[in-house]
């Protein structure tokens, strides 16, 4: 029974993976792009030496962590929010469909027109209130939580769904013990809400982490990994090596490492969160 | 859950009526900021490229929808570029891709969660890993794959290569460990073949799960661009990403307009879809996460 | 492992490669035509095989091998015009031409579906499909699919890539299939720039000429003289000239309460924005402050020149005081708020900047039906600095080295730049025509505008010559940007020549 998804798994995913490993050892002609030699470690040690690679790396872990900061406590709000059908709360909860339901090349390119920060539709909306432009995209500064709040804005719709899922099973009557007991909202929140949610806590931060480290699209669209490499990341860098800068095997290495990277921080989390699987 | 939690019973009425206004005023204001990129981008598909690179500064209403109002964009993407193949395209891809995993995903799903066999937490583990796999940086290998595999310029190229999704046989597999394991039991011992279980006592059981996954594979798919780019060559079987992404480039001046409708009329079906299905998937989402 | 999986494909693509059995069918007909044949099969042999690391001792000598083509009836001998093709008559047999090209605007897709059907009716058993595709997506396609082994017999790439395309052993060698007359008649820098050593490798048909486009209104309401009006090439303006009227524009227009309005329009090539696309526009504020008539290897000409004579390094090259004061001025646009920071598409068409640094494209197209500004456009030169500086990269088509149709392929292209047809597409597309005969009789080039194109088609230069040019051109765009955005020039090019010359690095052997 389990066969078509293995076969499909091994034909799809792991013989293109076995396929990297081999190409993250050799060096290849640049101009065929074919395979020349066994190259041993150079591709990595080049690689980990590069500012390139450092910068991504880096950035790899902002991104990560600034999107853990604003999805996980956004979503959990909304889903709050919607949970508790407030008036107008369909609208809301609508709206967060409509985000996850829009493509990223969409988003992209319409984020890009409201980001300008020279003729951009936020920056107008800035000067209504009076506030200064900002430059967004294009300051080392703001590019890299621009590309964030984007990318946030198209994920929210996932983790929303599966807090508000993790909302619904919870039990009325314990919200109305604790109301008899004479907690308020917040001590309700924070003493049956929050530890009830911990199952769906741990799906919402595996998949926003996986999300967060795979931002691609947007960077591609928005910014290039620019200004001063300040939004590349580590699916960007190989992208890069691999159609601009003809280096295949970089490119392979950096795909590896980042299999072994997502591998490690998706560890650490379910260590130190002590889920366990089953 | 009633309003009753955020009003206590006993609080007068005039303040309860300006909290109410408060909070819709609120939700809506939260809901727009959500749901502004896709009404802006929606009303921008009405304006002629030449409004919209006219209007959209210095700010006014103008801005935000369009002064004249015209079909033109439509009719051009349909009339001159015949989006409406590149639609039908991709709207084969994403039922490929719909029914492929779902059959995939939950056989492999229902078989990991109700039957033993060895090697079954090892199996799992390998069938979960993929989801780290960067998928844009192993486009050249797979491609490699799917070209010795005679599916270059075929749909099943397009859409094969993602049936067998670790996330999708995560949720069959948390579903079928919802329903009671009672129930298979049963149908074991009156005999039923495992084909008869599956299909009549398993399948039954994990509708919002598969509501779920169909309707995330929809999004997937709906929506991939670098994959069709690379693994369609052939024009008249190209999937809508690709061909939106043609608008942009097509002329001297990128045809805004027709860009802006393509991305409209790629977006709106998929909100109305996901709005109209919420009922299923949410409760899908559940069996996954409340584990 | 992978290794020998190549080597693998690549022998069982020679078995079943079609060139030999067909060369042998030939045989019977004409066995001049099948022996060439047969020597482009073994020079694939040979290469590929050099590919595969099997056998690396034949590759050099058999690369333009292909050269040696059998001359056909010539110009007017075929069943239809392919314009300057002289190549042997093309096959009876049935086969499919595959064509790789972005994707144009509605009425150019047409116009070639129209000129396939004119030559399917002369050339029935010949098949032409086409396959389009995002412009900015092309490089990566032609990579995936050349790596594979298997690509269509005509794709669409640059002339910046020239150099690249011919020693990577890409595209084929175009010279011996076009009569030496039309050769000769395409203007000589944009010939020069599609070929390496002498032998032409992409299909240049349409040209890249940069010029400044500006809008009369608005310099009218601005009360700001318009830029020079010129008739040659020697009294163009100088970047101080330029940045001056540019902020004297600026100054106007804000003082009478316009502030949509720029100086100059965010540059609408590639991605848009600053550093979109070195190519076509930055480099000229670089290179324009060389000199090709410098003495060789003085800092003047190294900076026009742009990269070593190998290739194969670019320090002292794009970082010479002269470069880094083609920077410095660069970034005075955007210091001085006269271009904006970001992409935003089409100011000078939607009325909200005065000039552009553009091509002669939209002044030729001006007059033409759909291509009529709504405003009264002038052209005037790009800056002079040392020189007058633009490289003309345009788009071309180039015959896959591998194919298994060369003849079919070659002749397609002349019959699509044949004289009936290039002027229509010249039209269609509002390009600069790449023959000189073709503009003398085309009542656009007769303008004072279309005299001015012309002289400076005859001065632009093709893009530095390096095999490296992806690798370049990636690494110039974000520098390039990064100094627009206020990144310190003399620094910033400095790291990006090493960064620049570490990537060239792999191409030494």
């Amino acid at each position: 029974m389990i066969a078509p998804a293995v076969v499909g798994i091994m034909v799809f995913q792991y013989y293109p993976v076995l396929v990297a490993v081999v190409h993250s050892m050799q060096r290849f002609d640049p101009f065929t792009h074919a395979p020349i030699e066994f190259a041993g470690l150079d591709n990595y040690i080049r690689m980990f030496t590069g500012a390139d690679f450092q910068t991504s790396l880096w950035n790899t872990l902002l991104y990560v962590v600034i999107s853990l900061l604003i999805e996980i406590p956004l979503s959990l709000g909304l889903a709050v929010l919607i949970d508790r059908k407030l008036p107008g709360t369909r609208f809301v909860r609508i709206a967060v469909i409509a985000t996850l339901a829009a493509s990223e090349t969409v988003a992209a390119i319409v984020w890009a027109q409201m980001y300008s920060p020279d003729q951009g539709l936020l920056n107008g909306i800035l000067g209504v209130f009076g506030l200064p432009p900002q430059s967004f995209l294009s300051s080392s500064g703001q590019s890299l939580i621009s590309v964030v709040v984007m990318s946030s804005w198209k994920n929210i719709g996932i983790p929303t769904l599966i807090f508000l899922t993790g909302l619904q099973a919870i039990p009325r009557d314990y919200y109305e013990a604790a109301a008899i007991d004479g907690a308020g909202n917040f001590r309700q929140f924070t003493k049956i809400t929050v530890p009830l949610l911990r199952g769906s806590s741990v799906v919402v931060l595996f998949m926003s982490t996986l999300a967060a480290t795979r931002i691609f699209v947007p960077i591609v669209l928005m910014t290039q990994g620019g200004p001063n490499g300040a939004t590349s990341n580590l699916v960007y860098y190989s992208y890069e090596q691999a159609f601009q800068y003809n280096s295949a095997g970089t490119a392979s290495a950096a795909a590896i490492f980042m299999l072994a990277f997502l591998g490690v921080i998706i560890a650490i989390q379910f260590k130190v969160l002590g889920a366990k699987d089953e | 859950m009633s309003r009753a939690t955020v009003d206590s019973p006993g609080r007068p009425v005039a303040r309860r009526s300006t909290r109410f206004a408060a909070w819709t005023v609120a939700m809506v204001i939260a809901g727009m900021v959500f749901a502004f990129p896709i009404l802006w981008l929606t009303s921008t598909s009405f304006k002629s490229t030449t409004a919209f690179l006219s209007e959209a500064f210095p700010l006014s209403w103008k801005s935000f929808l369009p002064s004249e109002p015209t079909l033109a964009n439509f009719l051009s993407i349909f009339e001159n570029f015949h989006f409406e193949r590149n639609l039908l395209n991709t709207a084969i891809v994403s039922g490929g891709q719909i029914l492929g995993s779902m059959a995939v995903c939950s056989l492999a799903g229902y078989a990991f969660a109700v039957r033993d066999f060895r090697f079954k937490r090892m199996l799992f583990a390998l069938c979960m890993v993929p989801a780290f796999l960067p998928a844009e940086a192993l486009i050249v290998p797979l491609y490699d794959v799917v070209k010795s595999l005679g599916l270059v310029s075929t749909y099943w190229g397009l859409f094969l290569p993602f049936v067998c999704n670790p996330f999708g046989i995560l949720l069959m597999r948390q579903a079928f460990k919802e329903v009671p394991s009672s129930i298979f039991d049963a149908a074991q011992i009156d005999g039923a073949s495992e084909a008869r279980t599956f299909l009549l006592i398993g399948l039954p059981n994990v509708k919002p799960a598969l509501a779920t996954l169909a309707l995330l594979q929809f999004i997937w798919s709906w929506s991939s661009f670098f994959w069709p780019l690379v693994a369609m060559q052939d024009p008249a079987k190209q999937v809508a990403q690709v061909g939106m992404a043609n608008f942009a480039t097509a002329a001297n001046t990128p045809l805004y307009g027709e860009m802006f409708a393509a991305a409209t009329v790629l977006t709106v079906p998929v909100v109305l879809l996901s709005i109209m299905l919420q009922r299923y998937y949410v409760n899908g989402m559940m069996s996954s996460s409340v584990k | 492992m992978v290794h020998r999986i190549r080597a693998v494909e690549t022998v069982h693509h020679l078995v079943t490669r079609k060139p030999p059995i067909e060369g042998i069918h030939m045989e019977l007909r004409n066995s001049e035509l099948a022996r060439r044949t047969f020597v482009r099969g073994a020079a694939a042999f040979a290469s590929l095989a050099a590919l595969g690391g099997a056998a690396a001792c034949t590759s050099d000598n058999s690369r333009g091998t292909s050269t040696a083509i059998t001359k056909g009836p010539g110009p007017g001998g075929y069943k239809i015009d392919l314009g300057g093709y002289q190549g042997p008559e093309l096959t009876t047999e049935q086969i499919t031409l595959k064509f790789l090209r972005q994707s144009y605007s509605d009425a150019m897709n047409a116009r070639f579906v129209e000129l396939y059907a004119q030559f399917n009716k002369a050339y029935p058993n010949i098949k032409i499909a086409e396959e389009l595709i995002p412009y900015g997506n092309l490089p990566q396609k032609i990579q995936i699919y050349t790596q594979s082994g298997d690509a269509p017999d005509i794709m669409m790439s640059r002339l910046d890539f020239t150099t690249y395309m011919a020693r990577s052993g890409t595209a084929l060698d175009l010279t011996g299939y076009f009569s030496d007359k039309y050769l000769s008649d395409l203007f000589k820098p944009i010939r020069d720039a599609a070929s390496l050593d002498g032998k032409m490798f992409l299909m240049p048909w349409e040209g890249y000429v940069p010029v400044i486009l500006y809008n009369r209104d608005i310099f009218k309401k601005a009360g700001v003289a318009t830029p020079p009006q010129i008739t040659d090439i020697d009294h163009g303006w100088t970047a101080d000239q330029m940045i001056e009227t540019m902020i004297e524009l600026t100054h106007n227009l804000r003082k009478k309460g316009d502030t949509a309005t720029w100086a100059l329009e965010s540059s609408i090539l590639g991605n848009g924005g600053p550093g979109s696309n070195y190519t076509q526009c930055e480099s000229i504020w670089i290179r324009s402050m060389g000199s090709r008539n410098a003495a060789r290897g003085s800092s003047l000409h190294n900076t026009w020149q742009g990269v070593s004579d190998d290739g194969l390094s670019v320090t002292g090259y794009i970082n010479t005081p002269e470069a880094i004061a083609g920077m410095r001025n660069y970034q005075r646009l955007f210091t001085e708020g006269l271009t904006p920071k970001s992409a935003i598409p089409a100011q000078f068409q939607g009325q909200q900047a005065a000039m552009s640094m553009n091509s002669t494209r939209q002044i030729l197209q001006r007059d033409q039906p759909g291509g009529k500004a709504p405003f009264d456009v002038g052209m005037t030169l790009d800056p002079t600095g040392n020189m007058l500086f633009g490289c003309n990269s345009g788009d071309a088509p180039f015959v896959w080295a591998k194919t298994k149709h060369p003849n079919e392929a070659a002749a397609l292209l002349g019959f699509l730049c044949s004289d009936a047809n290039q002027p229509t597409y010249f039209r269609t597309r509002g390009a600069f025509i790449t023959r000189r005969s073709l503009a003398d009789n085309m009542e656009e080039y007769h303008t004072p505008d279309g005299q001015l194109s012309m002289k400076i088609a005859d001065n632009c230069d093709g893009a530095p010559r390096t095999v490296g040019w992806s690798e370049y051109y990636s690494a110039m765009n974000p520098a390039v940007k990064n100094i627009a955005l206020g990144a310190d020039p003399e620094k910033t090019l400095n790291e990006t020549a090493k960064a620049i010359d570490d990537q060239l690095k792999k191409f030494k052997s």
